[in-house]
C-alpha cells in the first residue's frame, strides 16, 4: 500500500493489540496515529493471526494491524526459493508478518490464515539474538516475508536496523522493497554492507497483480534517489510473470529502468521467473482471485515454475537484454543454467 | 442464506416480521424460514446457544455466501437503544473475534458472554449467549460471515426489561439491522469463478477424465475466465468420446488445457 497517499484513518479500521506491550511507546504512538481505528486488546498476537477461519481474500479489502513481542525464534535460516548471495550465514528475521501490500502472487496469502500484518514491538530482542552469528559475515533479510520499508512510518524498523549494522562489520542488510519510499531513509548515511533492493515489473503487471503498489515510475524515481545518495542499489525484476505480452513488457522495462537510472551506479540486477511451493499454490488457489493461481505449471520436487525450458528462455531473453545496459558480472540469474 | 441466532421470541419477532418468515416444524426449536432467511429460537445460556446453533447449522451446512446474524438485547453501561456491533466476546478467559471489515456507523464494543444474569456494574457489554454462537458456529462461518448485534436494554438490572420493551426495542431497529446485513454481505467474495453452467458443461467431459484430469481442466478453465476476462468457450464433448485409448484423451486434453492458458 502506498502508505503515504492513504491517509492513516483508511489504514486500519482495527488495531489489536497484545495487553503485554499495550504500554510500549510504539503502541502508544501508533494508537495516536491511528485515532479512529478501533482498538481491541488481545493476549496473544496468534489469537487473532492464527485463527483457524479467516477468509484471506475478504481481508486484503480491509487490512488490520496487530501490534505483539515476538519470542524466539528470532532469526529463520534463509529459504532454498531465494538467493542467499553466497553467504554463510543467511537469515530472515520477521519484523513483521504479513505485508501491506497485496500481490496476487505472493506466497504469504498461500503461507498466512491472515492477510493482517503483525508488526512486533520488540526489535532489541532480534538484535541480540542476532549477535552470537556476528563473527562471520552474515547477510540478514529484513524484508523477506514483507515489505519493511513499506510500513516505516510505523515503526521506522528499517531505520533502526541501518543504524544497529552501522557498528557491526561483519553484518550485511539486504532490504526489499516495492515501496517509493527511500524518503523515510533519506537522512542516514549510506553504507557498503547494505543493499536496498527493490522489485520492479512492468507497470501493466502492477496494475494486474501487485495491488496497492506504488507505481513503477514512483519506485524508480526512489531508486534514483537512493543512488543519487551513494546506496548500493540492486533491481529485482524477481518474479518475472510469463503471459502473452512478456516480450514486449518485459524488455521495455529494462530500457525504461535505464532511461531514469544510471546503469554505472547500479550495483546489480537479479532476475527470476516465478517460481512458488506447491503447497502455498494449492492455498492461494482457494482464494479463487488470480489467474496466476491456475497457470498450467510444471512441479517439480515441490516447486511450481514454467518449467525448464520456459524459465530458461524467458531468463536468457531478460539477460540479453540487461547485457545492453549491465556487463554480466552484475547481472544474477541464479536461476539459469549457464 | 441467512442465519439468524436469537435468545428469545421477544427479540426474534420484529425480525420474523420484517423478512415475512413462516413458522417451520423441524427440529425440537422453535423455527422460522423464508426465501433465504432462517431463525432459530435457542433459548437462553451459552449451552442452548451452542446446541441451536450446532443443530441448525449441521443440518444445513452453511456456505461462503451465507452469513450468521446473532440479535438480542444486553445490559451494558450507555444509553439504552444504542445498537452495538461486536468484535470481540469473552467468556471466562476466552475470547473470540469475529472480523468486521464492512464499513457501518455503529458503536464497537467488547461483549462479555456471562452465565447468570449480570445485577452489577460492569465496564463491558454482557450477554448470555454470544459465545457459544460464535464457538459452535466458527465450524462453518469465517470470522468475517458472523455478525453480533446487541441493542442496550438496560445498566444491568435485567429485572426490568419486559418483553413488549424488547420488541420496541428490536422493531426500532430494524432498518440498521437491515443495512447492516447488507453491508456485511457486500464485501463478500464470489463463490466460484466458474458459473453453475460451465461448471456443468466441464462435468460431462470429467466423467471420461481422471481426478486429476479434471482439476487440471478446471483450473484452465478459471484461468481462461480471470485472465481473459470472458466467459467462457463452448467445450466440445465430442472429442473425449470419439477418443477411445487413454492416450488420446490425455493428449487431446493437454492441447485443450494449452488453447485456455495460451
Ligand atoms: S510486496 Fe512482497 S511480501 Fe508484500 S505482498 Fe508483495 S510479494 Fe508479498
Amino acid at each position: 500500500m502506498n502508505l503515504s497517499k492513504l491517509s492513516h484513518a483508511e489504514l486500519f479500521s482495527h488495531l489489536y493489540i497484545e495487553e503485554e506491550v499495550k504500554d510500549t511507546p510504539l503502541a502508544k504512538e501508533t494508537a495516536k496515529k491511528f485515532s479512529k481505528s478501533k482498538i481491541i486488546l488481545i493476549k496473544h498476537y496468534k489469537d487473532i493471526f492464527n485463527r483457524p477461519n479467516q477468509d484471506f481474500g475478504v481481508q486484503c479489502k480491509s487490512k488490520n494491524l496487530i501490534l505483539a513481542k515476538k519470542d524466539a525464534p528470532f532469526l529463520y535460516k534463509g529459504s532454498f526459493y531465494s538467493d542467499g548471495f553466497e553467504f554463510e550465514n543467511f537469515f530472515y528475521t520477521p519484523l513483521v508478518l504479513g505485508c501491506l501490500y497485496d500481490c496476487q502472487y505472493c506466497y504469504l496469502s498461500g503461507m498466512y490464515n491472515s492477510a493482517n500484518s503483525v508488526l512486533f514491538v520488540n526489535t532489541q530482542d532480534f538484535f541480540q539474538a542476532l549477535s552470537p552469528f556476528l563473527k562471520k559475515p552474515t547477510l540478514v533479510a529484513i524484508s523477506y516475508d514483507t515489505d519493511t520499508l513499506a510500513v516505516e512510518s510505523l515503526a521506522s524498523l528499517t531505520k533502526q536496523w541501518i543504524i544497529y549494522a552501522k557498528n557491526q562489520p561483519n553484518l550485511h542488510l539486504e532490504v526489499r522493497t516495492k515501496s517509493a519510499n527511500f524518503n523515510a531513509i533519506k537522512s542516514l548515511t549510506s553504507s557498503d554492507s547494505i543493499v536496498l533492493a527493490w522489485t520492479l515489473s512492468p507497470q501493466q503487471i502492477i496494475d494486474l497483480y501487485e495491488h496497492k503498489t506504488p507505481s513503477l515510475k514512483s519506485r524508480l524515481n526512489s531508486i534514483k534517489q537512493a543512488i543519487d545518495s551513494n546506496w548500493q542499489v540492486r533491481i529485482c525484476i524477481d518474479p518475472i510473470i510469463y503471459n502473452e505480452d512478456f516480450y514486449s513488457l518485459y524488455p521495455s522495462l529494462i530500457d525504461e529502468i535505464f532511461d531514469t537510472i544510471d546503469a554505472d551506479k547500479l550495483f546489480e540486477l537479479t532476475l527470476g521467473s516465478f517460481r512458488m511451493s506447491s503447497t502455498h499454490l494449492k492455498n492461494i488457489k482457494k482464494l479463487k482471485r488470480s489467474d496466476l493461481a491456475f497457470y498450467p505449471y510444471d512441479v517439480n520436487n515441490n516447486i511450481v515454475s514454467y518449467g525448464k525450458t520456459k524459465e530458461q528462455h524467458i531468463l536468457n531473453i531478460m539477460l540479453q537484454k540487461t547485457m545492453q545496459y549491465l556487463p554480466k558480472s552484475r547481472i544474477r540469474t541464479w536461476q539459469l543454467q549457464s | 442464506m441467512l442465519y439468524f441466532i436469537i435468545a428469545h421470541s421477544a427479540e426474534a419477532q420484529p425480525v420474523i416480521q420484517h423478512f415475512k418468515m413462516q413458522r417451520v416444524y423441524k427440529f425440537s426449536y422453535t423455527m422460522f424460514e423464508a426465501d433465504n432467511v432462517r431463525l432459530i429460537i435457542c433459548n437462553t445460556g451459552i449451552d442452548n446457544a451452542m446446541m441451536a446453533t450446532s443443530v441448525l447449522l449441521a443440518h444445513y451446512i452453511p456456505t461462503s455466501n451465507d452469513l450468521l446474524i446473532n440479535i438480542g438485547i444486553c445490559g451494558a453501561p450507555g444509553e439504552i437503544g444504542t445498537m452495538l456491533l461486536v468484535h470481540k466476546i469473552t467468556h471466562n478467559h476466552h475470547s473470540c473475534f469475529p472480523d468486521i471489515l464492512f464499513k457501518h456507523d455503529l458503536q464497537e464494543i467488547s461483549l462479555k458472554t456471562v452465565d447468570t444474569p449480570c445485577v452489577s456494574r460492569s465496564d463491558n457489554a454482557v450477554d448470555m449467549e454470544a459465545y457459544g454462537i460464535y464457538k459452535a458456529a466458527s465450524r462453518f462461518f469465517k470470522a468475517h460471515q458472523m455478525v453480533f448485534l446487541k441493542i442496550i436494554s438496560d445498566n444491568f438490572q435485567p429485572e426490568s426489561i419486559t418483553k413488549e420493551a424488547t420488541k420496541r426495542l428490536i422493531s426500532s431497529k430494524i432498518a440498521i439491522i437491515q443495512n447492516t446485513i447488507n453491508q456485511a454481505l457486500s464485501i463478500f467474495n464470489k463463490d466460484d469463478i466458474l458459473s453453475s453452467q460451465e461448471i456443468e458443461s466441464i462435468k460431462n467431459i470429467a466423467k471420461k477424465l481422471t481426478k486429476a484430469q479434471n482439476d487440471a481442466l478446471l483450473d484452465a478453465c478459471r484461468y481462461y475466465k480471470l485472465h481473459y476476462k470472458k466467459p467462457l468457450p463452448q467445450i466440445d464433448i465430442q472429442p473425449f468420446i470419439a477418443k477411445t485409448t487413454k492416450q488420446q484423451r490425455s493428449a487431446y486434453l493437454n492441447e485443450l488445457i494449452q488453447t485456455l492458458t495460451r
